[in-house]
């Protein structure tokens, strides 16, 4: 398979060789170099040992011919001798042993008789031999010095020449054996040997060649799967299939491990990314929010001071004495509120009471009202425990209006609240539209909602308070009966203080 | 006592192992003049004539000729199939007992033979060349092709560039076929059962000449036999045709039967034997 990388321009002008190829072809490659070389190796010392024993072999059946001949020779028996000759040359050309001539040369240096009659006739003489032969009749008939015997090789036919002298009683020399064996494998043997070679090493190299193709495979599968997931990784979700492949106890695995490691870190980033963003642009609704909120503050002051001046003057009855109270508690509430958002606001400690709730159900139920829809007001301050006022009042403000405007016109809202061993559980619950967990999740990140365009602060503005006062909101996953959504405001309450 | 009485008789003789290790055992000599490696059907024609006879027979085999007809005439071999060469040398101390009839007649010839490949059409080409005997006292298969080259006043060692003695027929045929002789002498008889046993050997000679009729090869009985004893063996033989054991044997040597014959048959190998000297 050749693919060109289009982002290499070097590459371009060269095919790219897979390592799905590569490996198996290496593989299959190594097993094809070890089978060569094993069957050559094989060859050479096939054709070492022979050689070696070509040279034993020859020079044993010289020299047991030379002793079984001596009697049929002296008692001019040729049909014994030929008889004699062809048997032990049968009985030494088996199987790889090299093809072996034997000539019987008599007293008179005439062929007495030879294994291959046709031709070399009896009573041929020595001379007019080959040259390789005649020299060892000639060594023959020389006098004998000493017992070695005769042993030449001959280039030319690649042969061994081998004579031992026929010895008869009082040393009386009777002729000579001579053996000509080849000096290693004949042609003929070499090549029968080399096909079988090359057959039984091409079957060897076919079954191994053929595993380690396939061993090749198998080794580059997880390579070429971390590839594939590589290629797909921004797109789609890979980890499974990377996972797999880091469970593996090698560099493959090593590579998918470093591999999640970095997905891991790609995804923190953009996760540091989103919130930077999301920080930066609350910082400039906080910015805006800060003017608007010294814009607020100004003319609060004043209509505090007016409410003020108006209780110095006294001459108030009781109606008008309750309206100024609920002008300066909503007034004071708007300051706090502003305060809150501009993350300025001194350290409540201002504790929430049960007038502050109802304040906040007098402020809401015409909210409601004007709605259309009934608000189920139930909230009850913490018994024997402190909380602090304000963030109590915005949340609880917030989550109900924003449950108004989901219920709509017709609907129900339920506000109740719940006591724990160390926290204060606020429930607003809502008929109408349902918010989703996914939905819950943007809205605390202050994410732009789709629908009717809206920023969502509210949300985001109760998480941040709740967060302040160690506290946190929460979407319940089955709402009470009746109600499609339901949001859990949770204040921790300070542990084991006295009522005030 | 009739002859179906006393095959009888014998046979209830050979049943029993106890009177038959008493029974007298003969020797049997044979020789070259036939297949006689032949073992399956030495068995059978020595169960015929155990059973025909009422004795025990020991065939005797040697390599060459000569230690069977020693045998013969020093007592140590009652009966034998010989040459009709050594029968003639000895004529006196033998006994002739039977002649096989081949073709239905008793007589056999000499084959010169020739490698399949030689040129040689007869014994002149064949001169300075090497040759193959079968045997010192074979007629057929050496006696005849002296006495040709005796007619010219030579002898074979003389005429040869080198001869020697294979010790059979069959060894002969195979030395011309392997090509160490260029020619031999073997018993024509023999060649011509080889022809069909061994076609692929026989294929790799050539005839060249067959000599004139000779007596064929004889069975005797050496001179210490005694009389009951050789008449038995003879009336074994001749009777061989008879039965159906003797009738394979017969077979497998390719004979018709055997014949009572006459010395008279073996004159021309006596005349030759003469000339030779």
């Amino acid at each position: 398979m050749t693919a060109v990388t289009p982002s290499l321009p070097a590459a371009r002008r060269r095919p790219r060789w897979s390592y799905r190829l590569k490996v198996p072809l290496a593989l299959g490659l190594v097993a094809l170099a070890a089978g060569v070389a094993v069957a050559t190796t094989t060859y050479l010392l096939l054709y070492r040992y022979v050689e070696a024993n070509a040279v034993a072999q020859a020079q044993r059946l010289a020299r047991t011919l030379a002793r079984s001949l001596a009697q049929p020779v002296l008692a001019d028996d040729v049909w014994q001798a030929f008889q004699m000759v062809r048997a032990s040359s049968l009985a030494s050309a088996s199987g790889t042993v090299p093809s072996v001539q034997v000539w019987v040369i008599d007293a008179e240096s005439t062929v007495f008789v030879a294994l291959d009659p046709q031709n070399y006739p009896l009573g041929t003489p020595a001379s007019r031999l080959p040259a390789p032969l005649a020299a060892a009749a000639r060594w023959a008939g020389e006098e004998a010095r000493g017992g070695a015997g005769y042993i030449r090789e001959d280039e030319q036919t690649n042969s061994l020449v081998v004579a031992e002298r026929l010895i008869g009683e009082e040393d009386a020399p009777l002729g000579a054996v001579i053996v000509q064996q080849e000096r290693a494998i004949s042609r003929a043997q070499a090549g029968e040997v080399a096909v079988r070679l090359a057959l039984l090493g091409s079957i060897a190299i076919i079954i191994i060649g053929g595993l380690g193709w396939f061993g090749g495979r198998r080794m580059i599968r997880p390579l070429e799967r971390l590839r594939a997931a590589m290629r797909a990784a921004p797109t789609s979700n890979v980890r499974p299939a990377v996972a797999e492949v880091s469970r593996l106890n090698d560099e493959v695995g090593d590579l998918g491990n470093a591999f999640l490691g970095m997905m891991d870190e790609i995804e923190a980033k953009r996760r540091l990314e989103r919130d930077m963003l999301n920080a930066e642009r609350m910082a400039s609704i906080g910015r805006l929010a800060a003017g608007i909120a010294h814009e607020v503050n100004n003319p609060l002051g004043g209509m505090l001071g007016a409410i003020s001046n108006r209780r110095l003057r006294g001459g108030i009855d009781e109606a008008t004495e309750r309206t100024l109270a609920l002008l300066e508690r909503g007034l004071q509430q708007i300051h706090s509120t502003v305060n809150a958002l501009l993350n300025e606001a001194r350290r409540e400690t201002h504790e929430l009471r049960a007038d502050d709730l109802h304040d906040l159900y007098l402020l809401l139920h015409p909210e409601a009202q004007a709605s259309g829809c009934v608000l189920d007001w139930r909230v009850q301050a913490p018994a024997g425990r402190v909380l602090p006022a304000v963030p109590v009042r915005q949340v609880l403000l917030n989550l109900t209006l924003n449950a108004i405007a989901a219920a709509g016109g017709g609907g129900r809202v339920q506000v109740s609240a719940e006591q724990a061993a160390d926290e204060w559980r606020a429930h607003v619950a809502n008929t109408g539209l349902t918010l989703e967990p996914q939905r819950f999740a943007q809205l605390l990140e202050a994410q732009p909602r789709g629908d009717d365009g809206r920023t969502g602060l509210g949300l985001w503005v109760t998480a941040r308070i709740l967060h302040t006062a160690g506290g946190r909101v929460e979407l319940a996953a089955e709402p009470a009966a009746g109600f499609a959504t339901e949001l859990i405001a949770v204040f921790p309450l300070p542990p084991g203080e006295a009522p005030r | 006592m009739d002859r179906r009485r006393f095959a009888g008789a014998m046979a209830a003789l050979a049943a029993s192992p106890a009177l038959r290790a008493q029974t007298p055992t003969v020797r049997f000599g044979i020789t070259a003049v036939f297949l006689y490696d032949r073992l399956r059907m030495l068995g059978r024609w020595q169960s015929y004539l155990e059973s025909a006879t009422g004795m025990r027979v020991q065939f005797i085999q040697r390599g060459v000729y000569s230690p069977i007809i020693d045998g013969l005439r020093a007592g140590q071999i009652d009966f034998a199939w010989i040459c009709g060469f050594p029968y003639v040398l000895h004529a006196r101390e033998l006994r002739l007992i039977a002649v096989p009839l081949w073709h239905n007649r008793p007589y056999y010839q000499s084959y010169l033979i020739a490698g399949g490949r030689s040129k040689a059409t007869g014994l002149a080409d064949l001169r300075g060349r090497s040759f193959a005997f079968s045997d010192p006292l074979s007629n057929s298969g050496y006696l005849y092709i002296r006495y040709l080259l005796a007619q010219q006043k030579l002898r074979p060692d003389d005429y040869f560039g080198r001869s020697f003695f294979a010790h059979s027929h069959p060894n002969v045929v195979e030395a011309v076929a392997e090509g160490l002789a260029e020619g031999g002498a073997v018993d024509g008889y023999v060649w011509d059962v080889l022809a069909e046993v061994m076609p692929a050997m026989t294929a790799r000679t050539r005839v060249l000449q067959r000599s004139p009729d000779f007596g064929f090869p004889p069975l005797v009985a050496a001179a210490h036999v005694g009389t009951a004893a050789r008449a038995r063996m003879q009336q074994a033989l001749l009777a061989m045709h008879e039965s159906a054991d003797g009738r394979a044997v017969l077979g497998e040597l390719r004979l018709d039967r055997l014949d009572a014959g006459s010395p008279a048959l073996f004159d021309s190998i006596a005349e030759m034997a003469r000339t030779v000297g």
